[in-house]
């Protein structure tokens, strides 16, 4: 988990073209960033304060609201899904709310889809063709955010080819 | 508006409550359960929806309504972060689950943090409450109040119980706790658990276990298009004057020039397993089927697999049931061979490899490798036991485990069962054979290497070709194997049972198992024709195509050693062009077991009076083709039921009986119009993708389209209603006759196409249709549907093709193959003294495969399974262990003299057996006169063979020594 927490604020940070300055865990294993002589703790606060020094708008009260409700998510649920039941709570979970939006919270890129998109790429990544086709909607939503380069960064494409897909009855 | 969805007892919901109030917000409570389908997805609750939008993490919802000052946001966000991530999950689950997986540690120190937060100040962030202290107390309000479980963590928390008292007081909390009630105690953490749904961790294994098994597909039916229904009509109207004849058994089967030519082996069985129900469909089923979807497109098609005889195991096992390892083999061929057999596994041959030809192949194999240099020496160090003249295998060696920490005095040549430590034989303390109990010496012995580095280039390039057509997991593992680096690998032992090296100076070593068993597959085509080497080195402008089935574990020697070998050869050998793994079967979500007795074995299935076809049938339906995949009874028993007894056994039966009510057992005159059209169209489609599916040895898939043809079927029936036209006009009747009549032709295609899956049942339908022999045929180029039966066929005698499978049946069966856990309560020691053989053999088997698929640089995901396996084995060994080495000491000498004495008895004795050995010690050497010192020492002699008889050993006599 604490790599996985670095690692997204990193990517995170690259992605919003913010230096990410020194990131490390402190003694509750909550996430430290030190930048420009100040000092951040909590991943969600990081992120805000990214965000903050970035181009990307957090939008209006309610989008925050809204943005602060995913990355919760992402932290408690989301980082956490390690056994099989976790991870499937968590597809089963996104694919539901996905099934009505484009994306997360308004109709745009937000930072949370951002977020997400970090910490899930390995399960993703690791998923038979079938748990894809299971989760279309997350499959979508990913596959159409995994199209930005910039976003992806170094991570490679995942193949949502469905050619060989079974048809699953929804 | 701004509405609250919550179920009752949350304590979450106090949050939103108590925030609402700060903000002095107007919130609408609304009270729900969280399958409500007013409650927005995800459905956690409490949840906050406002203005089309919802909240469902509390936190933030409880943010934002009463949000904090710029000033304090930081603090907030840091406090709300803990909160959420190590304070609630920890509380919830320590109080909510029986899951005592947080320590009472975990929050004793989160109570500790909050109280030091605390310390001089009347809120958590500082000056005045906010947000952050709302939530924390909301989800400390539940233990809190109950001083039974919190007494003991709060006591001397001053700050953190003082601050938990004035804020329950202030009326913001109050009028929200009027609103909303919570218990004390752990019934609110219970809620809160299902509510947030949170992830409790302990659940192991990824998503790839996940047993996703598919239900056949009923997909919405697209509409069929005019050009099918003109190709259909084409193809009937053509009538069966063009089918192909289906070739006529030759034997041996040999390959053609210009005519498809397919070689097909199953993973070679090791002789010394019972297989299970999982290795049967891994590879032996699979291949079979495969096997007969070939000879019915009518190519040249030999299928060959057999018993893997050679190496340690065989040795062992023959060292365990007394007998000679060819004995063994013998008779554990036969076993391999009538299950088989009972499964109706159509091999062309069945062979084994401890044969001449075998010896003869693998010695020429190795000299042109050795010659074409790609074979090196390598010293390496082993031990050797000089009394049984041998070189001991690592699982005949024992001796203390040499890891610093561990006395474990038994620890096996490849692997410590006190510490689980991997060890190196020759660096045990105090080694010693198995088998004598003597010192092995250590020895430097030359050993052969495949020189794989040197190969590595050509088995790329091979590769790239050739794994276009492998199964997804196969090319996944052999990848990492060459993304590794190939390393030499040793392929020779020095042990007796096996294939001897041909060089002098090595000639009492033998082949590695590894290496001489995939030769197994050439020396078997031997033995079945002796033209063998013309599907192994077809001649030019002869193309054989070989397809190899195995379960996942046996892809690195398929993918990688063996065609490294063959490579290395250069003679034009047949290489796999389609390698097809298998994942793994479990059983009933657990694993087959033959020590534990959990499972179905290859000879328990003929015992549930359960039909070979109906096995098959369900194990092909959960072939664990693109994941693990699970036997269950019910789900046997529900397929049985719906899939072969409902729909494929009702409509072939339907149409026969009715052919034989009302037309005298004839097919009638046929008429097509457009519904019967419609229905040959949409058959046509599932015939096409049936071919496509198995092709691809997509043999799941194929099972679908059969099943899908006949819900066509049972659907036209229903929707013609022949049993109403019949009774009506001429032309009603006539039109019931086309129905039946198609019908029938229907289940005359299905005859066929079950013939890979269901040999039995495909023969039964042929006859019950009278149908003739040339229907064994595909035609994979231009699958169509032709009237085979003609108007005016006289049918054979319907009768069902399959049986109803009971629950209470079910029942029976699971518990039968349950294991026994039950029995070992009985009767432990028995259970036990048999057992430990079997068990070590079992830990030994699974280390070496943890070890080579940590060797193969596999994924974590991929090992990590099988070492959980190897942990609970080792376990059971143990807990077998233990258990046994009690009694043999207690009861086993008492026995052999038929006295029995207590330890105390014998202590006694010996304690006055040395008094009196001093005395006549004593008396001796005082130069006392014999006559004085007699009736002492014959006391002490008395005494001494009291003891003997106590003990059942005779006791060194101290006083001989001081004669001398």
């Amino acid at each position: 988990m604490t790599i996985n927490t670095i690692g997204c604020l990193t990517q995170v940070a690259n992605f919003l073209k913010v230096h990410p300055g020194k990131i490390n865990l402190n003694s509750n294993s909550l996430p430290v960033r030190v930048a420009n002589n100040s000092t951040t703790t909590g991943f969600i606060a990081i992120i805000f304060d990214l965000l903050n020094h970035s181009n990307l708008s957090l939008g209006n009260l309610q989008d925050k609201a809204e943005i602060r409700q995913w990355l919760e998510y992402a932290l408690v649920y989301a980082i956490n899904c390690e056994g099989s039941s976790g991870i499937q709570q968590v597809l089963k979970e996104l694919n539901a709310v996905l099934s009505t939006r484009t994306y997360l919270v308004t109709s745009n890129v937000s930072i949370a889809d951002v977020v997400l998109f970090y910490i899930l790429y390995h399960i993703i990544a690791n998923l038979s063709y079938l748990d894809k086709e299971r989760y279309i909607h997350v499959s979508r939503w990913y596959d159409n955010l995994q199209q930005d380069a910039n976003l992806r960064q170094k991570n490679k494409i995942i193949d949502f080819n469905t050619n060989y897909l079974i048809c699953v009855k929804h | 508006m701004v509405v609250v969805y919550s179920n009752e007892n949350n304590p979450f919901t106090l949050k939103l409550l108590i925030a609402a109030n700060y903000a002095k917000k107007e919130v609408q409570l609304k009270i729900v359960n969280s399958k409500d389908p007013a409650v927005p997805e995800p459905k956690h609750l409490p949840c906050l929806v406002f203005e089309s939008r919802s909240l469902f993490i509390a936190n933030a919802s409880a943010y934002y309504l009463f949000p904090p000052s710029i000033e304090d946001e930081n603090t907030v966000n840091e406090w709300l972060e803990w909160e959420a991530t190590v304070l609630a999950p920890s509380i919830a689950v320590n109080f909510g689950t029986s899951t005592k997986s947080q320590s009472k540690a975990v929050l004793t120190n989160c109570f500790r943090t909050l109280n030091d937060a605390l310390s001089s100040k009347q809120s958590i962030s500082g000056k005045s409450i906010t947000v952050c202290d709302v939530v924390i107390w909301s989800t400390l309000y539940p233990f809190y109040k109950d001083n039974n479980i919190s007494g003991a963590y709060l006591v001397e928390l001053n700050n953190l119980n003082h601050w938990l008292k004035h804020l329950e007081n202030l009326p913001e909390f109050q009028e929200a706790l009027n609103q909303y009630k919570i218990t004390p105690g752990n019934a609110p953490y219970q809620i809160l658990v299902n509510s947030a749904k949170y992830l409790i961790s302990g659940d192991s294994g990824s998503i790839g276990n996940s047993n996703i098994i598919l239900s056949p597909q009923h997909s919405v039916t697209e509409a069929v298009s005019n050009e099918e229904i003109a190709t259909v009509r084409k193809s009937w109207l053509s009538g069966n004057e063009n089918l192909p004849k289906p070739k006529e058994d030759v034997m041996p089967v040999l390959p053609i020039a210009g005519e498809k030519n397919i070689l097909i082996t199953s993973a070679l069985p090791y002789v010394n397993n019972v297989p299970h129900l999982g290795n049967i469909i891994g590879c032996v089923l699979s291949a079979d089927v495969f096997a007969r979807f070939c000879r019915l497109c009518n190519y040249n098609t030999l299928y060959i697999c057999g018993t893997d005889e050679y190496g340690t195991a065989t040795e062992t096992k023959a060292l365990e049931e007394g007998l000679t390892p060819q004995q063994i083999c013998d008779k554990y061929f036969e076993v391999h061979n009538s299950i088989y057999r009972w499964f109706n596994i159509g091999f062309d041959y069945f062979g084994r490899t401890t044969t001449p030809e075998q010896t003869k192949i693998t010695q020429n194999l190795f000299l042109e490798l050795n010659q074409n240099g790609f074979m090196q020496i390598q010293a390496v160090e082993q031990l050797l036991c000089e009394k049984c003249d041998r070189y001991l295998a690592d699982r005949f060696v024992e001796g203390g485990c040499p890891h610093p920490g561990c006395n474990y005095e038994d620890a096996r040549g490849d692997q410590c069962d006190g510490c689980g430590k991997l060890v190196n034989a020759t660096e045990l303390k105090n080694p010693r054979c198995k088998v004598c109990g003597t010192a092995p010496v250590s020895r430097n012995s030359s050993q052969f290497f495949l020189d794989l580095p040197k190969l590595e280039p050509l088995l790329y390039h091979w590769m790239e070709k050739s794994s276009l057509g492998w199964s997804n997991n196969a090319r996944i593992i052999a990848k990492s194997w060459m993304k590794e680096g190939l390393k030499p690998r040793c392929i020779t032992r020095d042990l007796k049972w096996g294939v001897p090296v041909p060089l002098d100076g090595y000639r009492d070593k033998v082949f590695y198992v590894w290496f001489d068993a995939p030769i197994g597959y050439l020396s078997i085509t031997e033995r079945y024709t002796k033209d063998w080497e013309k599907w192994w080195r077809p001649e030019a402008g002869t193309s054989v195509t070989l397809y190899q089935f195995m379960a996942k574990d046996n892809v690195p020697f398929h993918s990688v050693m063996f065609p490294a070998a063959l490579l290395g050869l250069n003679r034009g050998f047949t290489t796999v062009s389609h390698l097809m793994a298998t994942e793994y079967l479990n059983y009933e979500d657990g694993k087959f077991s033959k020590s534990r007795g959990v499972g179905v074995f290859g000879n328990d299935a003929q015992n549930t009076g359960i039909p070979s076809d109906v096995w098959r049938f369900y194990l092909l339906y959960v072939r664990p083709e693109s994941q693990d995949s699970s036997f269950s009874w019910v789900d046997l028993a529900t397929k049985n039921n719906s899939e072969l007894l409902n729909n494929l056994g009702n409509f072939a039966n339907r149409a026969q009986v009715f052919a034989e009510k009302f037309f005298g057992s004839t097919i009638p005159n046929m008429k097509l119009n457009e519904d019967d059209l419609i229905v040959l169209a949409l058959c046509t489609r599932e015939l096409k993708e049936y071919i496509k599916s198995l092709e691809k040895c997509k043999l799941r898939d194929g099972i679908r389209h059969i099943l899908a043809i006949s819900r066509h079927g049972n659907q036209y029936m229903q929707s013609s209603e022949p049993w109403v036209l019949i009774k009506g006009t001429e032309e009603e009747k006539e039109r019931a006759g086309t129905v039946i009549g198609l019908s029938c032709n229907i289940t005359c295609l299905l005859s066929t196409l079950l013939f890979p899956y269901m040999p039995d049942t495909s023969r039964t339908l042929r006859k019950q249709l009278n149908a003739p022999d040339n229907v064994v045929v595909l035609r994979p180029e231009n699958p169509e549907i032709i009237p085979v039966l003609p108007p005016g066929h006289k049918l054979g005698k319907p009768s069902p093709l399959f049986s109803k499978i009971e629950q209470a049946r079910v029942e029976e069966l699971k518990k039968q193959f349950a294991g026994k856990q039950q029995v070992e309560q009985n009767g432990p020691a028995t259970q036990s003294v048999q057992d430990i053989p079997t068990l070590e053999a079992a830990v030994a088997k699974q280390g070496e495969k943890v070890r080579s698929l940590k060797a193969s640089g596999a994924d974590k995901s991929i090992w990590q399974p099988e070492v959980t396996i190897l942990l609970d084995l080792k376990k059971k060994l143990e807990a077998v262990q233990k258990s046994k080495p009690v009694q043999p000491n207690d009861e086993s000498k008492p026995l052999q003299n038929g006295i029995s004495a207590s330890p105390e008895e014998i202590k006694a004795l010996e304690v006055e057996l040395d008094k009196q050995a001093i005395l006549v010690r004593n008396l001796k050497s005082s130069g006392a006169a014999k006559t004085e010192w007699q009736p002492q020492v014959n006391i002490l002699l008395d005494l001494k063979s009291k003891l003997a008889a106590a003990t059942g050993t005779p006791v060194a006599t101290p006083g001989k020594k001081n004669k001398k």
